[in-house]
């Protein structure tokens, strides 16, 4: 599936990287989101599955990212 | 004298030019010719704010500068209107007046000066001077070494290719007496010098005493870091910690953390570690090492935070891995660590840890959970951080759970915290800012349900080390009547209250 959003940093559980979906929802890429994509605020478009689905986070859905974009 | 002679030359120019073209105007008009006053008020406006807005001195300097240039070019044109004949007092007594008062002014400044240098001739200042991209120090050392000034760079690891401003920043220290002709010097070399100031010292301004603030708390344990624990105040762990020293427990309890594992060598862990021979014994991520020190990390031991582990003789700890380094799980992986722990003795499961299932849990873990109970174990969970009703996530809806949502400093709902308000089993606890352990024998704060949950995991386990057999109902029951109710409580159930809870099981043995 295809998502856009907005990187955020979240400080939940020691903190961690998430995307908050312009669908309403949030999505937790955990390391499948590129280190270079570690900004706050900026606008992405994403490929990306459904992911295990237990974390320490329990924030959002968990998501793997296939393909990512700044938009 | 304050100021300098260059700065006072400019000043005087420009008023003995206005107040000349003044006395000219009005021999002119005495003449019988038209006076056009207008270019003697720009050259006095622009005296002025040449005397106060350039260079670096104080205002009384400045006042004291402008009124000796005034006063010496009201004299000048006093002395022009007097070789005209015309009426030179009309200049000549302001004048005189200005000049005495800007001395005495100057004076004043002076011995201002002065005195300050006189209780501080030791004392130096420091300015923070920018060169441009293209110059170098040693092109200012000549003004530097006539000050008896020594400049280092400011900001020695950035080098020009990082940030050609921050590169060529300079502290340049000198006598404070001989702060101002420095600045005057600096400020007329522009070809080397961008811009300087003074190195203003920031300092923190202690807080006023108010109803904010508060004596801190005597902890009756040892723990460093447990005065850092602002839950450990809240929650009256010394009132716990004065119970427990008076109580032994009938056996150790056995808590296992299901998570990324547990550091078992931290300083403040491995003296109440049990292993559990597998890779839960280590953590790559840190989440279990945090969750284990909340829930009974060796207190009154001298070292690191506190928990209400006593004398680290009621609790110990175990590690059981149901995440990866990434803090992700399968339902596969947790399931089989819930087993294990309960396989391993754990009387408490702590499970900080979830996932959204709106739709029901996974029976495997639904499975694993009955499994642990049936073994004796009593499951505490976080109720998830995602401001949503946790009867969508699992395993925090799974029957015969301890479902845990976070409260803040004022044990308001934390912003994060998910609500519980159809599960049978809710209860709160503190999870924003919680200092605990991490690997390597370190300390840091986290948010999160996940904290709150292993807090109420070492309750639990004091509670049952008074009485083993407690169920999980038996231990909601209690913590429920002797928890504090707080505003949001129809949503997330009490905040705990250990010490209350404790007494109502140790004491009734």
């Amino acid at each position: 599936m295809q998502i856009t959003g907005k990187i955020t940093f979240v400080n939940l559980s020691g903190g961690f990287w998430g995307i908050l979906g312009d669908d309403g929802q949030n999505y937790n890429p955990g390391s499948s989101l590129p280190t270079g994509f570690h900004k706050e605020g900026v606008r992405i478009k994403a490929k990306v599955s459904p992911s295990q689905a237990f974390s320490i986070f329990m924030w959002g859905t968990n998501i793997d990212i296939k393909q990512i974009e700044v938009i | 004298m304050s100021g300098t002679l260059s700065h006072h030359l400019f000043g005087i120019a420009v008023s003995v030019l206005a107040f000349f073209i003044f006395g000219r105007g009005i021999v002119r008009k005495a003449n019988g010719k038209s006076f056009q006053p207008i270019w003697a008020f720009l050259l006095i406006l622009l005296s002025i704010v040449y005397q106060f807005f350039s260079g670096h001195f104080s205002l009384m300097a400045r006042i004291s500068n402008l009124l000796i240039d005034f006063g010496l070019g009201m004299a000048i044109a006093s002395a022009y209107l007097a070789i005209n004949r015309e009426k030179a007092q009309l200049f000549f007594v302001p004048g005189i007046l200005a000049v005495v008062f800007g001395g005495v002014f100057s004076l004043f400044n002076f011995c201002i000066d002065s005195f300050s240098g006189s209780i501080s001739n030791d004392e130096t200042i420091e300015l923070l001077v920018e060169l441009g991209p293209d110059d170098s120090i040693e092109e200012i050392q000549p003004i530097l070494k006539k000050y008896g000034a020594k400049a280092e760079k400011a900001f020695p690891n950035v080098d020009l290719s990082e940030s050609e401003d921050l590169a060529q920043y300079y502290a340049v220290t000198v006598d404070v007496a001989r702060r101002d002709p420095l600045m005057m010097e600096l400020e007329n070399d522009p070809e080397n010098v961008d811009q300087f100031d003074v190195n203003h010292p920031i300092t923190l301004v202690k807080p006023t005493a108010g109803a904010e603030e508060k004596t801190p708390i005597q902890f009756l344990a040892d723990d460093p870091y447990l005065s850092n624990q602002w839950f450990a105040d809240k929650l009256d762990y010394n009132g716990v910690y004065s119970l427990l020293k008076e109580h032994k427990p009938i056996r150790k309890i056995k808590v296992a953390i299901v998570d990324t594992g547990v550091d078992n060598g931290h300083e403040d862990i491995t003296g109440v570690y049990k292993k559990s021979n597998g890779a839960g014994d280590n953590d790559k991520h840190s989440h279990g090492t945090h969750c284990a020190g909340l829930a009974g990390a060796a207190t009154n031991n001298g070292v690191g935070v506190g928990s209400l582990n006593w004398d680290g003789e009621f609790i110990m700890l175990s590690g059981y891995p149901a995440l990866d380094d990434q803090g992700r799980g399968t339902d596969k992986k947790v399931a089989k660590a819930i087993i294990d722990a309960a396989e391993g003795g754990a009387d408490v499961i702590s499970m900080s840890l979830g996932g959204f299932s709106p739709f029901g849990a996974p029976k495997a873990q639904v499975d694993a959970i009955k499994y642990a109970r049936k073994l004796g174990a009593v499951v505490v969970v976080a109720a998830g951080n995602s401001n949503d009703d946790a009867r969508r996530y699992s395993p925090a809806n799974i029957e015969g759970v301890i479902v845990v949502s976070a409260v803040d400093e004022n044990f308001n709902k934390a912003v994060f915290s998910n609500t519980n308000t159809s599960l049978k089993m809710p209860i709160a606890a503190p999870g924003v800012n919680i200092l605990s352990s991490v690997p390597g024998s370190q300390y840091m704060s986290y948010n999160g349900t996940s904290m709150a949950t292993p807090i109420v995991s070492g309750l639990v386990g004091i509670m049952r080390s008074f009485d083993p057999k407690l169920s999980a109902d038996d231990i909601y029951r209690i913590l429920n009547e002797t928890g504090t109710t707080v505003n949001d409580s129809e949503r997330i159930g009490k905040v705990i209250n250990p010490k209350a809870a404790i007494s109502a099981v140790a004491l009734a043995h």
